[in-house]
């Protein structure tokens, strides 16, 4: 465990220790259960990607692409055979 | 040279450096954390010295899963895409150390995502692998693999797996 120091203004500390009391925990595990929700959000939304609505023709051309891939590839390919794994 | 998962224990990430300080601040730091919360899975390239406690880390790569998401699509556009958002595998992060640059390591590391990303694919459904380019040099690397930029971020490069998987040598 470590310690977390936050520095709030009086009437801040008062609300959050009034509406913590009121959900029945401590100060600390409202304020932690706070940030641990506001946190998975923000990791979730870190991976999930938004797009314009001017890219949707780029989008579907891309989705639709069947194209034939770069040669480079192909030397990829062989470099990679010499890891394992 | 191997291809293993990330194990902080095991693996001296302290001494890796690739030139770019966001690469190898994320695999000191977070890349740890990052793989217990199943946010992203880290593959390093080693090579076992045998006599070092820890083993030198050579380049590695990060795969997460995705979603992409088109704002305001028309419900006609929506009827192409019978799972929307669309799910998509993410390459995260992928990093050469300095002295190992220049030898095709990238791009053998790219395949190795890539045949991993397909294979996800085979469980979990998915229909992108979508890059995220550390900086501009980055992003003409993966153009030179037919990854195509969005036009909103240049540094965010898609490309259809279904291509990958019909092409791949």
């Amino acid at each position: 465990m470590s310690r977390v120091q936050l520095r709030v203004q009086e009437s801040l500390r008062e609300r959050l220790e009034e509406q913590a009391a009121r959900s029945g925990v401590t100060l600390t595990e409202y304020v932690i259960g706070a940030i641990t929700e506001r946190l998975r959000r923000d990791q979730e939304a870190a991976n999930r990607i938004e797009l314009a609505a001017s890219d949707r023709n780029w989008f579907f051309d891309v989705l639709d692409d069947r194209s034939p891939l770069p040669d480079r590839w192909e030397r990829a390919a062989t470099a990679s055979a010499k890891i394992d794994g | 040279m191997k291809l293993v998962r990330f194990d902080h224990r095991k693996h001296d990430a302290r001494s890796f450096s690739c030139g770019v300080a966001e690469l190898d601040t994320w695999l000191r730091r977070y890349a740890k954390r990052s793989q217990m919360d199943s946010l992203t899975r880290v593959f390093v390239l080693v090579e076992d010295d045998g006599a070092a406690p820890k083993v030198r880390i050579v380049a590695y790569f990060a795969l997460s899963m995705s979603s992409v998401e088109v704002d305001s699509l028309s419900d006609a556009d929506k009827a192409r895409l019978p799972r929307y958002p669309v799910p998509a595998v993410l390459l995260t992060r992928l990093a050469v150390s300095t002295a190992h640059q220049g030898q095709g390591l990238g791009g053998a590391l790219l395949y190795k995502a890539t045949k991993k990303a397909l294979l996800a694919n085979d469980a979990v459904a998915a229909r992108l692998f979508v890059v995220h380019a550390i900086n501009e040099g980055a992003a003409r690397f993966y153009k030179g693999y037919g990854f195509t930029p969005s036009p909103g971020d240049p540094l965010r490069l898609y490309i259809a797996l279904e291509r990958l998987r019909a092409q791949l040598p």
